[in-house]
């Protein structure tokens, strides 16, 4: 499920790209820090996102000093001054959580690999997830009803899309407006990670909804227009529906960065809402050589 | 007020063209100037305040039927212009589903949108128009839609900044090398 909020590389400068890089080794060093090697497993573009999303909305801008990769000490790296923000520890732990949770779930609903693999993934990372629990009690609590609410959807076997985006689209709505004072602020910060978490579980659906449908596992999409995912194939009614609702999720999103008051790293936010999600839509169904059809 | 319709002598199904021309002899026959010294100036004068606020009356109900707000829903628009979306949704579900007319559709949509219920915002919208295919208002939405799930919003991109990956591979590789050329290593493997 990570991974779908990411950079698009060719529209940076080198400097974002910099930039954007310092955050996401800053957010593996807090891991490391903070929790551990095993930790560090649960580094993610998403998170890196949502660190710097709040970083963004902070009153006071994060710093950022030079220092040395642990696994390429060959290469000198910028990284971010622990102190000047709280949103790499929190996006840590959230990421811990999360990543516990999904392993777990992962663990009940895959078979033989990927099975033994998350069960031996969850196992090293028991602990860490009992410490974040420790620190994020509320986030905890909304992971776990967010947990209970996806696995209620897939028990009704909905073919109703926003309902079944919703579980995840709510929980990044509340992650994405943690700490803002501000009520009109909060409010479009929450309306943003809405839209942020929708995308996030419809991107997942689309692209497991081939697999979904061969091994009759719960898919949004497939119960949608069971025709549209006949043996290994997606028709081009469904790929058209898919990546007409994704773009317009982003849209949603589109609507409320835009009243939002960034302070820090505007241009990189702009280049994942603007160029890396609708590359996400594109990636979908189209391999990196072709061109899209904007 | 009495029935504007029956004032102006006219059926509530008149054309635009109907009404005007039942005003207009109306106006010519109660018009103050006929009455100048005469002892029924008062009347008169009484019926073409009448007239006149009976043509207004229709003209203004015509108006909000062909688009824009109609008296019904004007507290469910303004609490939506207030962001108060949750108490605009309980007094539309309280809309007995006989009585749902496309106005309710459309405003329904809105509640359902910033939701971010995108999906059931559109089916919305798309009743709204169906039901009233010369109404701008809903047409709107329905062609923004439209226009945001083809990607029309990447052309808003403030920065100018968009996906239009011409050949993304070769962007990628060129920028590889002058990233390698200038010290840094973009892509570590090239």
């Amino acid at each position: 499920m990570f991974g779908y909020i990411r950079i698009h590389k060719p529209e940076l400068t080198f400097r974002e790209y910099e930039q954007y890089r310092s955050i996401y080794c800053s957010l593996c060093e807090a891991l490391g820090q903070r929790y551990g090697l095993a930790a560090r497993m649960t580094l993610s573009y998403d998170f890196t996102f949502l660190s710097m999303f709040h970083m963004a909305l902070s009153e006071t801008p994060a710093t950022f000093r030079v220092g040395r990769c642990p696994f390429r000490p060959t290469k000198k790296r910028a990284f971010c001054d622990r102190e000047s923000t709280d949103a790499l520890d929190y996006a840590a732990d959230v990421a811990v959580i999360l990543t516990y949770h999904k392993l777990a779930d992962t663990v009940t609903d895959e078979r033989s690999f990927k099975k033994v693999f998350a069960a031996f993934a969850r196992a090293i990372l028991k602990r860490d997830f009992k410490k974040a629990v420790h620190h994020r009690s509320l986030e905890a609590q909304w992971a776990q009803k967010f947990m209970e609410a996806q696995a209620a959807i897939e028990r009704e076997n909905s073919d109703f899309i926003d309902a079944a985006a919703h579980p995840t689209a709510e929980f990044l709505s509340r992650l994405a407006s943690v700490g803002i004072v501000d009520d009109d602020v909060r409010y479009t910060a929450e309306r943003f990670g809405y839209g942020l978490g929708r995308f996030i579980y419809l991107c997942d659906a689309a692209e497991d909804a081939p697999d979904d449908a061969k091994r009759r596992r719960f898919n949004v999409f497939v119960n949608r227009d069971p025709q549209g995912f006949q043996g290994d194939k997606v028709s081009d009614e469904a790929k058209e529906y898919i990546t007409q609702c994704l773009h317009q999720t982003v849209a949603f999103c589109t609507e409320y960065y835009e009243h939002l008051p960034i302070q820090q790293f505007d241009s990189i936010l702009r280049n994942i809402i603007y160029a890396g999600m609708p590359s996400t839509i594109h990636r979908l169904y189209h391999s990196a050589q072709e061109e899209p059809k904007v | 007020m009495k029935n504007p319709y029956d004032i102006l002598g006219v059926s509530p199904t008149a054309s635009d063209e109907e009404i005007k021309t039942a005003y207009r002899n109306l106006a010519r026959k109660y018009h103050p100037d006929q009455y100048d010294a005469n002892p029924l100036s008062e009347l008169a004068q009484e019926k073409m305040k009448e007239i006149n606020d009976a043509y207004d009356a229709i003209v203004r109900e015509r108006q909000s039927r062909s688009g824009g707000a109609s008296a019904g829903y004007i507290d469910i628009r303004s609490l939506i212009a207030q962001r108060r979306y949750a108490q605009a949704e309980e007094l539309l579900d309280g809309v007995l589903p006989a009585a749902r007319n496309a106005e309710w559709y459309f405003l329904k949509g809105q509640v359902l949108y910033q939701k971010g219920w995108i999906e059931e915002a559109n089916r919305h919208f798309t009743v709204a128009s169906n039901m009233e295919p010369n109404n701008a208002e809903y047409r709107n939405a329905v062609q923004k839609s439209t226009y945001q799930r083809n990607g029309g919003y990447m052309h808003n991109a403030p920065n100018g900044c968009t996906f239009s990956a011409c050949d993304v591979c070769s962007t990628l590789i060129c920028a590889d090398c002058c990233c390698e050329c200038m010290g840094g290593d973009c892509i570590s493997c090239c």
